[in-house]
């Protein structure tokens, strides 16, 4: 079992399934309505071009945490949603939210870039009372709230590649 | 007062008595101050309907930080997915249950806190001392007259308020045991009711110290006070007061001036006692706000510690005892394992500490506390001397070399901070990662149990940092204590014109998650806008660190007035009752709305009305969740930072949702749909500049004027310009018509409203024709409450 | 339109530029400046026009002060000279809405700073100023149709321009000061305030501005143009009731209508029977003071007490709210200075009390021959006391004791619901239980057992 990112965050008998790379790309294509949620750590440029990388394959992506002025600066902000995190998480719990198109709820959140305890207790709300949404974290950190995670990662050359490689196997088809 | 009286016979026209004998229990003569409102000393059923009313539009959303439960002997319970334990109770209901049972918590200690004082003032000065805070404040006690209905003239009139409280929060813990409360809205609304007991017990607290103590009544030119680790002496013997109940602190004063060694010992503080004792005494120093209580012991410039109540380190005498500090206890509350030698004579307790045959002790009278503290200060300064505090250059270079970089101490960081990185580079001789975990670093010391080369990584850090805490030498202004009745009248013209667009209240801890400087921006921010700004505890004491480019403290720079462009430092954790208060008057002042017993009527008038806004962006404590939650019953949203999401409970509303955002107006009793004004009650941000915009929005209210409207409109796009460098997706719900929009965006603007939201505009004369929610109805009277509709 | 080199909005409004930070500045204490504005016919104005008549930023030199006159002429269908004033004032508070520009004062009196950073951001021409403003009207004063700007730095045409405005100021303070209710049709209501008491509706007329002191007629008047369904809004003045107290059935009928049937009627100048409400925001308070029959009157700004032995705040919480009190009526300083003064109660020729600064500051529209005989806080803070003050000096209300004494009729107060008598707050007095006749009541071998007795005055309506 994989140590949560913060030793002590262990929440109960729930924890996250450590995936690759691969087996991520495997769940998110069984997806019918994916959404990709990053925060204030896309900050960083190497990460960010990455996340937009993921923007262009299609992904519905949202910027909380005030990292939308990123993208806004990197010329991306049109094809980004903006939200509070707080308040989005809110609204995937009501399984009758119409979505940022309009058009429904989605089934599929993947976390990325946010700071680790406010992530992990968005998760847990996600967990315990979004029965319609699988969660997934494809952060540096291990996630135990999350229904799929990866493991830590203290490097960011191997935390990179991990996340290249997501890009890839999306990009494939 | 008891009577008891006979008559044996009495004869008049009409009224005969024989053999009559009358008990009166106890006369009150109640005063023609008011009439009653519905809901005197309420219960919590009294104000349920009031509860159910904002949890209906800010639905309780929870955040478990355990899936599972272990409160009794039928657990331990696995309730994830929202599923049942043994018991019955599922989840939701037991997130509801741990947020009151974190709001009985903070509300115990600041009440016992209250008691406390009551007792040593009456035995001090008596239970008739007058309450007077001078001419310019009618509204003495604005939530005792609100939630009690009792206008107290003297200290002994807080008896009952206090009884009350007691009574009520016996009650509430009570609904906290297995077997009681199962619904979440109920734990919520018993919350909610703790939350508001937790703002009148911190009024009598407050209100006590200042007339008992003579603090300042609501001066805004108080004097500053020098702040931060840099000011603390090497020089001179200094006594280190941490906590929250000031007496000892006091003690300690008074003993100096009284021998005159005012320039021989220095009084340095932390947390709350630092923030009164300043209040009193302006020679002390207040060194740092809670986070940095390790930093400073550590520093080894304390050479003895005092501790009183709530927020003292568990390890306070294992860390004493590393630089050779004795330390002495003074509450019952936190005794630390030390020896009660209270009624032992002062110079055989001097002796056991200056000699070290003792570690610490405990002394539970404030009259021999300040002599003892004095007397070993003096003799262990010089002896102290040679305490090895931090480690040295070379050893620093040893220190880090040991680290073997397996990230236990990353793991174990609740900041997260990336340690183990900062070690590798400062390998190589670059201290400046370790440098800057300073800041963030709250000196917990978790990294310091895991490293398995026993790094002290908190020294370690602090030693790197050294030239940034040398520099740590700033200025706060003393707690101010009650905003002036002719304050808020004074405020009352530019608030309803808008250039007052707000009032902000920047509260709380210090858990905040990348250090103090971002509440410092948020605040210069506010501002530099003209909004009004109070600051309370411990977010008051850490602005005093940061100097702006003129070398200037927000303290130095902007008046202490209540008024556009003010920085109101109220005080303590409980002068933030001030801070209600203030919201209070409002209401009394310009609606003249009747206090008396009539809480819902007033905090729905806040919630409509009062373009107030809390941010507790660094909340960690009990305290700060039965602050936050008493702010909230009474109708004003709060901000919290990250680590707020820990508290499992926020009150989110639903901007998309419209059915959830109608009112009465009063006049007509027509229903109306407004703008969601506030949004929230509770909301976490990530960072500060998430979180700047959003306290601008939740400063707007349905009854804004257009002039008001108009302006906080222009901060709220303004500020999302600034910080997100875009324009929010929701300002367009909160234009109600053309002068709504602000000045110099505005052709701009009606385009977009034209183009991206499809409103008609007719050009020629500039107006919206047809789009937004409601029009300006100068008029309406909005409220929630039935019983407020005149026809 | 073009984008500007520095921002605008209220957020540069409490900018301060400091002596060091100061690119140039205009007017202030080392030179001389004005500022004016003027209604023309259409024709005479051509719209978006900005003129710089004199040498322009850019040709001055850093840290210089300079003279300057600001001139906007403005045309429309609704715009009249008495606006002139109104938008006038804007100009304040516009130009510091320019980031990098602070303007203090007004009139004859401004001063401009420009700081280096504006100027280095491109804030290199006056032009910018005159866009930001042109913009700035246009969006705020919707019935502006055309504007131009002048702006003088030509020494000597600023000095004559600034001689042409003050004698327009001089012409204007005339006509403000002899304007009154009788000279006009309408007045105005302001309900600005019901945002946060929802009852309160002042009437705003030549004689009486709002009780804030912010809102004069011609200002309401303004307002009310740009957005006739705003919070301020026409007062039809309607039939003069009651020449006396100044009861207009228009008044009644507004006040009615949006005090949603809370107030009645109002007698615009009297502080009894049926006064005007008052707010929360309020400058100062008038109150009667039945045991020297005159008026005192407390500004928010005093502290000490007043006769009464209490001061503004305990006073203040009686009055407020939206409601009629008589013999407590809310109102702004400037009020003193109109001729109409609760001129049904005798006017300035009443006030027997008011702190001395306001009486400082008021010295002009007090008669010279009563100026000594009102007391101060200097002369009395109690009954007793301002009782001998006036008797010694001879106040006019001196006259009115003796027909008290004479006459001891009981004063009349008009009953009505919504009218209330302010009470200075009295001790509680005793207990009375009320036997009717035909009812006897025969107690023996009783035993009363009360737990608690509680003592409530009976609330007066």
């Amino acid at each position: 079992m994989e140590t949560p990112y913060d030793i002590g965050n262990i929440p109960g008998p729930k924890m996250a399934r450590v995936v690759t790379p691969e087996e991520f790309v495997k769940q998110f294509k069984k997806a019918k309505k994916p959404l990709l949620i990053v925060g204030s750590e896309i900050s960083q440029e190497e990460l960010r071009k990455r996340v937009e990388k993921l923007i262009d394959l299609g992904i519905t992506t949202v910027a909380t945490g005030g990292s939308i002025r990123y993208f806004v600066e990197d010329g991306y902000d049109e094809k980004v949603e903006v939200a509070v995190l707080h308040e989005l998480t809110n609204m995937l719990l009501d399984e009758n939210w119409k979505g940022f198109d309009g058009e429904g709820n989605y089934d599929f959140v993947i976390f990325l870039g946010i700071t680790y305890y406010l992530a992990s207790q968005m998760l847990s709300a996600l967990k315990n009372f979004a029965p319609h949404i699988k969660t997934a974290s494809i952060e540096r950190y291990y996630h135990p709230n999350a229904d799929i995670s990866f493991k830590n990662q203290f490097k960011d050359e191997k935390f990179f590649q991990m996340v290249d490689e997501i890009i890839d196997k999306i990009g494939e088809e | 007062m008891k009577t008891k009286f006979n008559i044996e016979k009495f004869e008049s026209q009409g009224i005969s008595l024989k053999n009559l004998e009358i008990f009166i229990g106890e006369v009150i003569e109640e005063e023609d101050w008011e009439p009653m409102g519905p809901y005197p000393f309420p219960s919590a059923t009294d104000l349920r309907d009031w509860d159910f009313k904002i949890l209906k539009r800010y639905k309780p959303f929870y955040a478990p930080y355990d899936d599972t439960c272990s409160l009794c002997t039928l657990g331990k319970c696995d309730l994830t997915g929202n599923k049942k334990g043994a018991c019955g109770i599922d989840l939701k209901a037991t997130q509801g249950r741990i947020v009151l049972l974190a709001c009985v918590v903070g509300t115990s200690a600041h009440v016992a806190h209250a008691r406390h004082l009551y007792h040593d003032i009456v035995k001090r000065y008596g239970k008739d001392l007058p309450i007077d805070l001078g001419s310019e404040i009618e509204v003495e006690a604005p939530l005792t007259r609100l939630i009690t209905g009792i206008r107290p003239k003297t200290v002994g009139d807080f008896e009952p308020v206090l009884e009350y409280i007691e009574e009520q929060l016996v009650q509430m813990a009570d609904a906290l045991h297995t077997g009681q409360e199962g619904s979440y809205l109920d734990f919520e609304s018993k919350a909610l009711h703790v939350g508001m007991l937790d703002s009148l017990g911190k009024e009598v607290a407050d209100i006590l110290q200042i007339v008992a103590f003579n603090f300042p009544k609501g001066d805004s030119d108080v004097h500053l006070v020098e702040m931060g680790i840099g000011t603390m002496s090497p020089e001179r013997p200094t006594i280190l007061v941490i906590g929250h109940n000031v007496p000892p602190a006091l003690d300690i004063a008074d003993y100096l001036i009284e021998n005159g060694l005012e320039d021989k010992v220095d009084i340095a503080g932390i947390c709350c006692t630092s923030l009164d004792i300043t209040r009193y005494y302006p020679n002390a120093k207040i060194v740092a706000a809670l986070s940095h209580q390790i930093k400073a012991i550590r520093s080894g410039l304390a050479d003895v510690i005092v501790v009183d109540e709530q927020c003292i380190r568990a390890d306070i005498l294992e860390q004493a005892r590393r630089v050779r500090a004795p330390l002495i206890a003074t509450m019952d509350k936190a005794l630390h394992g030390l020896k009660d030698r209270t009624n032992d004579d002062v110079d055989k307790i001097v002796e056991d500490l200056v000699s070290g045959k003792v570690d610490g002790v405990a002394i539970l009278d404030s009259e021999k506390i300040g002599e003892v503290a004095v007397k070993v200060a003096l003799k262990v300064h010089e002896s102290r001397k040679d305490v090895k505090s931090l480690p040295s250059d070379e050893e620093l270079k040893e220190l880090v070399n040991k680290c073997i970089h397996c990230n236990r101490c990353t793991l174990a960081c609740p900041q997260n901070l990336k340690i183990s990185e900062a070690n590798r580079i400062a390998k190589t001789g670059d201290l400046s990662k370790l440098r800057e975990l300073y800041e963030s670093c709250i000196s917990c010391l978790r990294c310091e149990q895991v490293c398995p080369v026993n790094i002290p990584i908190n020294d370690v850090i602090m030693k790197a940092a050294m030239p940034l805490i040398r520099n740590e030498k700033g200025k706060v202004r003393a707690g101010r204590g009650p905003i002036k009745d002719t304050e808020i009248r004074n405020v009352g013209a530019p608030i309803v014109l808008g250039t007052i667009p707000g009032i902000i209240a920047a509260i709380g801890c210090d858990n905040n998650p990348r250090g103090a400087k971002d509440v410092w921006l948020l605040v210069k921010e506010f501002l530099d806008r003209r909004f009004i700004v109070t600051v309370s505890g411990c977010a008051a004491i850490n602005l005093g660190l940061y100097k702006d480019e003129d070398g200037e403290t927000l303290y130095e720079k902007y008046p202490g007035e209540f008024d556009a462009g003010g920085l109101v430092n109220v005080g303590s954790c409980v002068a933030n009752a001030h801070i209600h208060g203030a919201a209070i008057k409002v209401a009394s002042i310009f609606a003249r709305r009747k206090l008396r017993g009539n809480y819902d009527e007033i905090a729905d008038y806040i919630l409509n009305r009062v373009g107030a806004c809390g941010v507790a962006w660094g909340a960690y404590s009990q305290k700060a969740a039965s602050i936050a939650t008493g702010f909230n019953r009474l109708g004003v949203p709060a901000v919290v930072g990250p680590h707020g999401v820990k508290y499992r409970r926020a009150y989110l509303g639903r901007r998309d949702r419209e059915e959830d955002w109608t009112l009465y107006n009063a006049r007509d009793g027509s229903e109306v749909r407004v703008e969601p004004a506030p949004e929230h009650l509770l909301v976490a941000a990530e960072t500060i500049e998430e979180a700047i915009p959003l306290v601008a929005k939740l400063c707007m209210r349905p009854n804004d004027t257009p002039q008001g409207r108009q302006i906080k409109l222009t901060h709220y796009l303004d500020l999302s310009m600034k910080y997100l460098k875009k324009y929010p997706e929701d300002w367009y719900l909160f234009v109600r018509n053309e002068a709504d929009l602000p000045l110099a965006r505005k052709e701009e603007l009606l385009k977009r409203l034209e183009d991206d939201y499809g409103w008609k505009i007719d050009w020629k004369t500039k107006r919206i024709l047809e789009g937004p929610i409601r029009k300006v109805d100068p008029s309406f009277d909005p409220t929630n409450l039935e019983r407020l509709i005149r026809k | 339109m073009a984008e500007l080199p520095v921002e605008i909005g209220p957020m540069y409004e409490g900018e301060r530029i400091r002596a060091k930070q100061m690119y140039v500045e205009f007017g202030g204490p080392k030179a001389i400046g004005a500022e004016l504005v003027q209604a023309r016919s259409m024709e005479e104005v051509e719209d978006g026009k900005i003129e710089i008549i004199g040498p322009d930023l850019n040709e001055m030199e850093e840290g210089g002060s300079y003279p300057l006159g600001i001139l906007i002429e403005v045309a429309g269908k609704d715009i009249e000279k008495d606006l002139e004033g109104v938008i006038e004032r804007r100009i304040h508070e516009f130009t510091n809405y320019i980031q990098g520009v602070m303007h203090l004062n007004q009139r004859d009196d401004i001063w401009i700073r420009i700081s280096k950073e504006a100027y280095g951001k491109g804030l290199n021409s006056l032009k910018i100023i005159g866009e930001a403003l042109l913009r700035l009207f246009k969006a705020e004063l919707s019935f502006i149709e055309k504007m131009q700007i002048t702006f003088y730095t030509d020494p000597k045409k600023v000095e004559e321009f600034v001689e042409f405005a003050r004698n327009v100021y001089n012409e204007r303070d005339a006509r403000a000061r002899t304007l009154s209710e009788e000279d006009v049709e309408e007045f105005y209501n302001c309900v600005l305030c019901q945002s946060f008491a929802p009852q309160h509706v002042c009437t705003i007329t030549p004689d009486r501005i709002s009780l804030c002191g912010a809102i004069s007629w011609f200002d309401a008047r303004a307002a009310a143009r740009v957005d006739p369904h705003g919070p301020i809004s026409r007062c039809e003045k309607g039939e003069l009731l009651d020449p006396t107290v100044y009861e207009y059935s228009g008044v009644n009928e507004a006040s009615k209508e949006k005090s949603g049937g809370a107030i009645q009627r109002v007698f615009l100048h009297s502080m009894f029977g049926y006064p005007h409400t008052s707010c929360g925001c309020f400058e100062a308070l008038a109150f009667y003071i039945p045991e020297v029959d005159g008026i005192g009157i407390v500004d928010r700004d005093y502290t000490g007490d007043t006769p009464f032995g209490i001061p503004f705040s305990r006073m203040a919480g009686q009055a407020g709210g939206g409601v009629q009190v008589e013999g407590l009526v809310g109102m702004a300083i400037e009020y003193l200075r109109s001729p109409k003064f609760f001129i049904a109660d005798g006017g300035i020729r009443r006030v027997v009390w008011m702190p001395s600064k306001v009486k400082e500051e008021v010295k002009d529209a007090i008669p010279e021959d009563l100026y000594d005989k009102i007391a101060t806080e200097k002369d009395a803070v109690d009954l007793e006391s301002l009782k001998k003050f006036l008797q010694e000096k001879g106040h006019p209300v001196v006259e009115r004791w003796k027909e008290m004494e004479e006459e001891e009729v009981e004063e009349e107060i008009a009953e009505a619901e919504t009218t209330q008598i302010a009470q200075i707050p009295a001790q509680v007095s005793g207990m009375t239980i009320p036997l009717g006749g035909g009812m006897k009541i025969i107690l023996e071998n009783a035993k009363i057992h009360i737990d608690k007795v509680i003592i409530r005055r009976k609330e007066k309506e």
